[in-house]
């Protein structure tokens, strides 16, 4: 089983300077085939946080289980971790550095030791699920668009077949239908390989659609757990750090308040707005 | 992990001696260095000694930062006092140990040498303990201008160094970010013969050296989007300019300069008497 407990975990980056702890005792627990998304305004943490899961940074306090596991057990095979748990960058397309696309994405299969044909194979499979074309299978990585490049990149993670995928701001930097398209195709991933999944992002409105379950960061600390439409129902504690939900949710919101009979359910969609509202109507 | 390393040496404080144009400090470098070669004369190193103490004393610079930069060149430093103790023959010999044996100018020599380099050291040290690397390129830019005539492209050196000393902590932090990322694919960058190792690079140098290109792009884009065309009449925000006690700093240092001389010459106290 792959489920990631996290329990009263710090990290400063200075050791000599405790205070500015930039990981202040956070706690929970993700079960196996979670999608999960991680919000928090720039700063709050985020990025420092998931590097603990593949045991990149080493919390100053607290413990990290993995499979039930402590991964600061001594001689805990960290190399080992990371291919289980698959840790996407920021801006991955700048990880790039074979002469082939297929090659870049090799790179992770032939580090877990895999044959050259198997990790071929495996390449080709991942490329797959993020809809890179056999055409671009031969081409130089860097030839490609961001988007492409970006797509490939994460394909070097999947590669790995991790049974945790975890995305940082998978979706920066992308044009609006860029984000759209690029966060169904990880749910879809998600839905269809059973992987653990967790989506960082600063931007409530891109994560709230996709995920069932939301972690929210707040300087250094987890604020809040719970599902999208539980937290988005604190729209003012969530104004007050500075993370807002999507508009429709505070148009109907609005309405309500005008005395539109729209019902005490927070809408997150468009869609689910316009129900209500016609509901509202009728 | 690379976020500890920590480029150029600048120390913050507020200090007289922080606060001094940097075509000053150089200039009292340059000329604190050739005074240590003047002469060979005991008054010599006093003054250079006690003019030492002074400016760190004024600058506010822990005296551990100071000799930091000695770690540098200890060996160095053991190699050479070493050789000379031995191979220089000269004078009454002092101490034989089987075929090695040690001279009287062998030993002053090889004194002299320590404490030359030592302050030598020191005295640069302080300057880029007390300069900022921009200041510090500034002031050369300033000092370097009369070699504009010759053609000498002064201020695209210049341009050069304060972009370069600007981009080491940026590359670093990509340096950093892209291990990260490669280490999350599984690769290792510690275990294996040497070979394994060099090759387990690719992976840093190949998007470092990409992202470095494409940052050099975009500033050239930038600046000359920004009008920039090179150091022909082009004005600074913050111009230098002697204050008054940068003029009192260069009195101060041609005392000193005059009070080494003559002191070595007149009072020609050596070590021993040669």
């Amino acid at each position: 089983m792959s489920t990631i407990e996290l329990s009263h975990v710090s990290y400063s980056y200075d050791k000599d300077h405790p205070e500015d702890t930039t990981i202040e005792d956070v706690s929970f627990t993700v079960e196996q085939g979670e999608l999960v998304g991680l919000i928090g305004q720039t700063g709050s943490g985020k990025s420092t946080l998931i590097q603990h899961l593949n045991g990149l940074l080493k919390a100053t306090e607290g413990d990290i289980r993995y499979g039930g596991t402590s991964i600061y057990t001594p001689k805990y095979d960290l190399q080992g971790l990371r291919f289980e748990v698959g840790l996407v960058f920021q801006y991955p397309e700048y990880q790039l550095f074979e002469t082939s696309v297929i090659a870049d994405v090799s790179y992770g299969p032939k580090n877990q030791g895999c044959s050259p044909e198997e990790a071929r194979e495996r390449a080709i499979e991942a490329l797959g699920l993020v809809g890179i074309g056999e055409d671009l299978f031969e081409k130089s990585p860097f030839d490609l668009s961001g988007g492409q490049k970006r797509r490939v990149a994460i394909a070097g993670v999947l590669a790995m077949h991790p049974h945790v995928l975890i995305l940082d701001e998978p979706a920066a930097g992308l044009d609006p239908e860029g984000r759209e398209e690029f966060l169904s195709q990880i749910r879809q991933i998600h839905d269809r390989t059973g992987m653990t999944v967790i989506l960082v992002s600063h931007s409530m409105e891109d994560v709230a659609r996709f995920v069932d379950r939301l972690l929210v960061m707040n300087r250094g600390k987890l604020l809040m757990d719970g599902t999208p439409r539980e937290i988005f129902s604190k729209t003012e504690e969530m104004n007050q750090i500075g993370l807002f939900v999507p508009q429709v949710t505070y148009l109907v919101q609005e309405l309500a308040k005008q005395g539109m009979p729209v019902g005490d359910q927070t809408v997150l969609t468009v869609e689910e707005a316009a129900e209500a509202i016609a509901r509202a109507l009728k | 992990m690379i976020r500890d390393i920590t480029i150029g040496q600048y120390y913050k404080a507020k200090s007289v001696i922080h606060k001094l144009d940097p075509r000053l400090k150089l200039v009292c470098t340059l000329l604190f260095l050739i005074s240590l070669f003047l002469t060979r004369s005991v008054m010599t190193y006093l003054l250079a000694t006690l003019w030492l103490i002074i400016v760190i004393k004024t600058s506010k610079v822990p005296f551990r930062f100071v000799i930091r930069g000695l770690k540098a060149i200890v060996i160095l430093l053991l190699v050479t006092a070493l050789l000379n103790l031995f191979m220089l023959k000269g004078g009454d010999v002092i101490v034989r140990i089987g075929k090695l044996t040690i001279t009287e100018s062998g030993l002053a020599t090889t004194i002299y040498l320590a404490i030359r380099l030592i302050y030598l050291i020191i005295g640069s040290s302080l300057m880029t303990l007390t300069t900022t690397p921009t200041a510090l390129t500034d002031g050369i830019e300033a000092l370097l201008g009369p070699l504009k005539r010759i053609h000498v492209p002064v201020h695209e050196i210049a341009m050069m160094m304060s972009i370069a000393l600007r981009f080491i902590p940026i590359l670093l932090e990509e340096t950093d970010k892209i291990m990260k990322a490669q280490l999350a694919r599984g690769a290792d960058f510690e275990n294996g013969n040497i070979f394994h190792r060099v090759k387990g690079m690719v992976p840093i140098l190949v998007p470092l050296f990409v992202s470095a290109f494409r940052r050099a792009n975009d500033l050239a884009l930038a600046m000359e989007a920004r009008c920039y065309h090179g150091g022909d009449g082009r004005t600074r925000m913050k111009p230098l300019h002697y204050q008054k006690r940068d003029y009192i700093a260069y009195a101060v240092m041609g005392l000193y300069m005059v009070l080494s001389f003559c002191g070595g010459r007149w009072l020609p106290l050596h070590f021993w008497v040669f």
